[in-house]
């Protein structure tokens, strides 16, 4: 039988609960990774890009719960909203996303969709804003990308989400 | 990878991110996935600490190291490192509860692990997982208790008036307030009857050790 032991709890029995009880997710170096990668390959492109940032998201990535459940999120850079809905699709040759997009205020916009992880080959699908402000992306492949946006007077990036 | 970081004296952790940082701004890619590696748990809890949600959470992470890519060009110090990214997540963090203008967090998988504290008294005196009630008795402690913990755990040699900026107290009084918040757990451990009246930890004779 063990005897009493003496507790004092100090700052390592704190680390050692806290990440005992509340660890970080699995894979999120990994993603960490991707997205400080990207950033840093996008920074040698030269594009001068700003980063939007992300104002809201609702619902939960579809590839993380499997189901075909739709999630938004929403990103802003001083007075251009963007609001892009993510949809995954079923197709024999698996899992693929479809993005549909809305800049407010509309502006003539090149979209490219950049794919982040190391998971896939990179590929990089475009489309162009239309007159009301909406695009969209279809058939991507899931995992993480991010959306690089050309407008004729600046050049902005989301930071990487899930799709 | 994962597991970089861990079980390293934070003094040491702090260290090799000063190293892996030098390296990456010589032009070593390599030690940018090293400084990740090494500091994105750190962050982990650091953001976590302001209760915001998973999701949220990791978009706090992912933010601050954007920033860090991003400035890569004014980084004159790479000792202090650790510290940048651990203030520039910590006003991420706080930007963000702001901007979403609550306290409480909306997700919450710390409710279920709460459940120690559903146990009858006895129970908890004859419980092994000592841990297990520290957690618990962590989420009853006041709010800025819980945060001060839990970032003054992650960081070494903290910077204390970043940190006193951050938590809205003065310089001088977070290691003062910081032990005060230890009592406290102390004493919510011993009113359970986790920890004894000598802050040992309270074990019956045959009461269900793990054989």
């Amino acid at each position: 039988m063990s005897g009493d032991s003496e507790v004092h709890i100090d700052g390592d029995d704190l680390t050692r609960i806290y990440e005992r009880f509340d660890p970080m997710p699995e894979g999120l170096i990994e993603r960490t990774l991707a997205a400080a990668r990207s950033e840093a390959e996008l920074a040698a492109l030269d594009w001068d890009l700003e980063l939007l940032q992300l104002i809201e998201r609702s619902g939960v990535p579809a590839g993380a719960r499997g189901g075909s459940a739709a999630y938004t999120l929403r990103f802003a850079y001083e007075q251009l909203d963007l609001l892009v809905r993510v949809a995954t699709e079923e197709f024999p040759g698996g899992r693929l996303a479809r993005l549909d997009g809305w800049v407010v205020p509309p502006t003539p916009i090149r979209v490219r969709a950049l794919t982040v992880d190391d998971t896939r080959d990179s590929t990089e699908t475009e489309t162009e804003v239309d007159s009301l402000g909406r695009f969209e992306l279809s058939g991507i492949a899931t995992g993480m990308i991010r959306l690089i946006l050309f407008s004729p007077d600046q050049h902005l990036a989301t930071p990487a989400f899930e799709i | 990878m994962d597991q970089i970081g861990h079980g390293l004296p934070t003094s040491e952790l702090w260290e090799q991110a000063a190293d892996s940082c030098t390296r990456w701004l010589a032009g070593e890619d390599a030690g940018l996935d090293e400084l990740v590696a090494l500091m994105t748990p750190v962050l982990w809890h650091v953001v976590r600490s302001y209760r915001l949600g998973q999701a949220e959470t990791q978009d706090v992470i992912q933010t601050t190291w954007l920033a860090l890519v991003r400035s890569r060009g004014s980084i004159r110090d790479t000792g202090g490192i650790g510290g940048w990214l651990s203030t520039a997540a910590r006003r991420e963090a706080w930007r963000v509860t702001r901007a979403h203008g609550r306290v409480e967090p909306t997700e919450d998988s710390t409710l279920a692990l709460r459940l120690p504290a559903q146990r009858s008294a006895e129970e908890v005196a004859v419980g092994n997982d000592v841990d297990a009630h520290i957690w618990d008795a962590l989420h009853r402690l006041d709010p800025r208790c819980q945060r001060l913990l839990r970032i003054v755990a992650f960081e070494h040699r903290p910077d204390y008036r970043a940190l006193a900026d951050d938590l809205d107290m003065p310089v001088g009084s977070i290691g003062p307030t910081r032990g005060r918040c230890l009592e406290k757990l102390k004493r919510l451990l011993v009113a359970e009857g986790t920890l004894g009246m000598s802050g040992q930890v309270t074990r019956e004779e045959g009461s269900g050790d793990v054989r």
